[in-house]
């Protein structure tokens, strides 16, 4: 056997088209499945799909590196050069008899724009939405808290307590921080758009949780600020089996970060103590073996990481 | 609605995290009896655009077994286990997985591989055989199918092309076929040769299937290095068996390397590519084509749809001091 290249092997390629008819029985489809499941101990987790945002890449999303340094960071992981498609996933934690939400997806009305799709494939995923007990939030940016209401201002949920990071409600709803952003910069965007999704639910359904506190049986809340305030992740665990569920510890193209956690992520608020925050964290996962969801990472979603190199790898579960 | 201000929302809310305090989190919901679990997968599909053409990636389905003995034959029991833990995976069971796929070329729709097949369902309780079940939640009817292509003749790549009841799974398709590895399996004094159960059985289990006469009118033997369909070209890739092969997928700029059983499981042969599979008929042979077949595909880029690939099996491949490394390919939830 001589050694194989792409040009040897399609070189020799003579135009042998048995059929030469096209068969005119077939048409191509868009239809994917929008979610994947899996176990943690006895508690079910679900990664439900909010779909895809894709958007031409014409300037590196970080001030950490070059377009060129971020592009190769995109082809490493066999990704195109010249599109980033950021995708998003809530998590649904069926434990013991209750239903939980972990974020909500950026609502139902950025449909159009790829998103917006995570209502759809919860009930694809065989959920109802009254019979969620809470929605826990990681944080208040909008692509995590827009699906907490429909898009005509109802709750979305309409059963479920929503529970909340204390220091990221404290924050967030600080007219002095939102007064504070410039007008029409993003961030005063994302200030304007917090009192948008939370003045359509009335304050009663909204509870405040600490650092470290038991937000649900099985799920505890993990401090990891850096990028929102009160940014926190969820370690839930059943048996001997752990799941960090890491929300946007690693964000934007995530798996970039992964691959390269010194950079400062694009949506970082704060980049600085963002990658302090991302090292301790992966460097607890990799030591634990934990299993891992990431908000941005896509389907199906839950994986391990391990060290590699400078940073780390990913692998979905097998 | 009432307008939103700080006060009234962190006054509300600092009421209910008081009660929160006293573990009574659940202030607004009366407790809900839930339903149980739902303890079902997504359908088992899953799609990508390789230029014009769309890959349909169809699960077959999954075996857990114990880790056989002498799974790989030429390392001990504790390095798979190593590599198995290396992954994240329970070092006690193996999950073999079965991945066939469809390509619509625009012109052509095909299958290529089949699974455990249907017959083999009920053995497994269902994890498996489950191709046909899965093809229908994709959207795909079997019976526009036009050609089936099959890498090589152990069972998990041919039972699938009969049904249950042994009526053929694509009626309206030609079986293209490697002409080596048909003459291999059919060959009578072949057969007479074997002293091993498995390969006994292997060569049973074709006659079977080969045999069947609505298989046997549809079967074509495809050759290394020409196309079998416009954009789908057969590679020689054997000593996993006689006459393995794999294909190249190309349109436009874009093209996928379907290997079939290559590497088995990646993990451990992708690692490890000087391992043997047991189920490996020629190990050596198998070696030298791997690291030719993955020396390729690291230096191309080129991605690798692998049958025991875990879904949706595929992957980009990078070169390692002690062998290859997979990557997954990141999901897309749309086209």
């Amino acid at each position: 056997m001589t050694t194989l290249t792409r040009r040897n092997v399609l070189g020799g390629a003579a135009a042998l088209a048995l059929s030469g008819a096209a068969n005119p029985a077939i048409a191509q489809s868009s239809a994917q499945p929008g979610f994947y499941r899996f176990k943690v101990g006895d508690i079910e987790v679900t990664s439900i799909s909010d779909g895809v945002r894709k958007s031409k890449l014409t300037a590196s999303p970080t001030r950490s590196a070059s377009l060129e340094q971020f592009q190769d960071a995109l082809a490493a992981d066999g990704l195109p050069r010249d599109e980033i498609a950021t995708t998003f996933n809530t998590l649904a934690v069926k434990n013991g008899k209750n239903l939980f939400v972990i974020d909500t997806g950026n609502g139902a009305n950025t449909l159009a724009g790829g998103t917006g799709q995570a209502a759809a494939n919860f009930a694809a995923a065989g959920y109802d939405a009254k019979d969620v007990e809470a929605v826990i939030l990681s944080h208040f940016h909008g692509d995590h808290i827009g699906g907490l209401i429909t898009p005509e201002r109802a709750q979305a949920f309409p059963n479920a307590e929503i529970r909340v990071p204390l220091v990221e409600f404290n924050y967030w709803l600080d007219d002095a921080n939102m007064n504070a952003a410039p007008e029409g910069s993003g961030l005063r965007n994302g200030h304007n758009n917090v009192r948008r999704v939370f003045g359509a639910i009335p304050g009663k359904f909204v509870s405040k949780f600490e650092w470290g506190r038991e937000v649900a049986p099985g799920i505890t809340a993990v401090a990891t600020p850096g990028h929102t305030p009160g940014h926190t992740a969820f370690l839930i665990a059943s048996g001997n089996v752990m799941l960090m569920a890491q929300a946007d510890v690693t964000s934007g193209i995530a798996s970039v970060f992964v691959r390269n956690p010194d950079w400062f992520a694009g949506g970082d608020m704060d980049g600085p103590t963002a990658v302090a925050t991302r090292r301790k964290l992966y460097d607890r996962m990799v030591a634990e073996r934990m299993l891992t969801t990431g908000y941005h990472l896509p389907l199906p979603g839950v994986g391990n990481v391990e060290k590699n190199g400078n940073g780390y790898k990913f692998t979905p579960l097998a | 609605m009432k307008e939103l201000t700080r006060r009234n929302v962190l006054a509300s809310a600092a009421t209910v995290s008081v009660a929160a305090a006293l573990g009574e989190l659940s202030l607004v919901t009366a407790a809900r009896a839930g339903a149980p679990q739902i303890g079902k997968q997504a359908a088992g599909f899953y799609r990508y655009k390789l230029g014009d053409f769309e890959v349909s990636v169809v699960a077959d389905g999954v075996v857990r077994l114990k880790l056989p003995p002498a799974f790989v034959t030429n390392v001990k029991t504790e390095d798979v286990q190593a590599a198995l833990k290396a992954n994240f995976l329970d070092t006690e069971m193996f999950n073999n997985t079965y991945t066939p796929i469809v390509v619509n070329t625009g012109k052509n729709l095909v299958v290529i591989d089949t699974g455990l097949g249907e017959g083999n369902r009920e053995q497994t309780k269902g994890t498996a055989g489950n191709f046909l079940t899965n093809l229908a939640a994709a959207g795909i009817d079997p019976n526009a199918v036009d050609t089936v292509i099959i890498s090589h003749y152990h069972s998990d790549h041919v039972n699938g092309l009969l049904k249950g009841d042994s009526s053929p799974s694509f009626p309206n398709a030609v079986i293209r076929v490697p002409g080596q590895e048909h003459n291999y399996w059919m060959d009578d004094g072949e057969m007479s040769r074997q002293t091993s159960d498995r390969m006994v059985g292997l060569f049973k289990n074709n006659r079977r299937i080969f045999g069947n006469p609505e298989v046997a009118k549809r079967v074509q033997p495809y050759e290394a290095g020409k196309e079998i369909v416009p954009g789908i070209t057969a590679v020689a890739t054997n000593g996993h068996s006689v006459g393995h092969h794999s294909q190249i997928i190309s349109s436009g700029s874009k093209s996928v390397f379907v290997q079939g059983d290559v590497t088995h499981v990646p993990y451990l042969f992708v690692r490890n590519p000087g391992w043997y599979l047991s189920g490996d008929q020629d190990p050596q042979t198998a070696e030298v084509t791997r690291r030719k077949v993955y020396d390729m595909l690291s230096a191309e880029k080129m991605m690798v749809q692998g049958f025991h690939f875990p879904f949706p099996s595929a992957a980009y491949i990078e070169k390692t001091p002690t062998g290859y490394r997979e990557t997954y390919v990141q999901w897309s939830t749309t086209l």
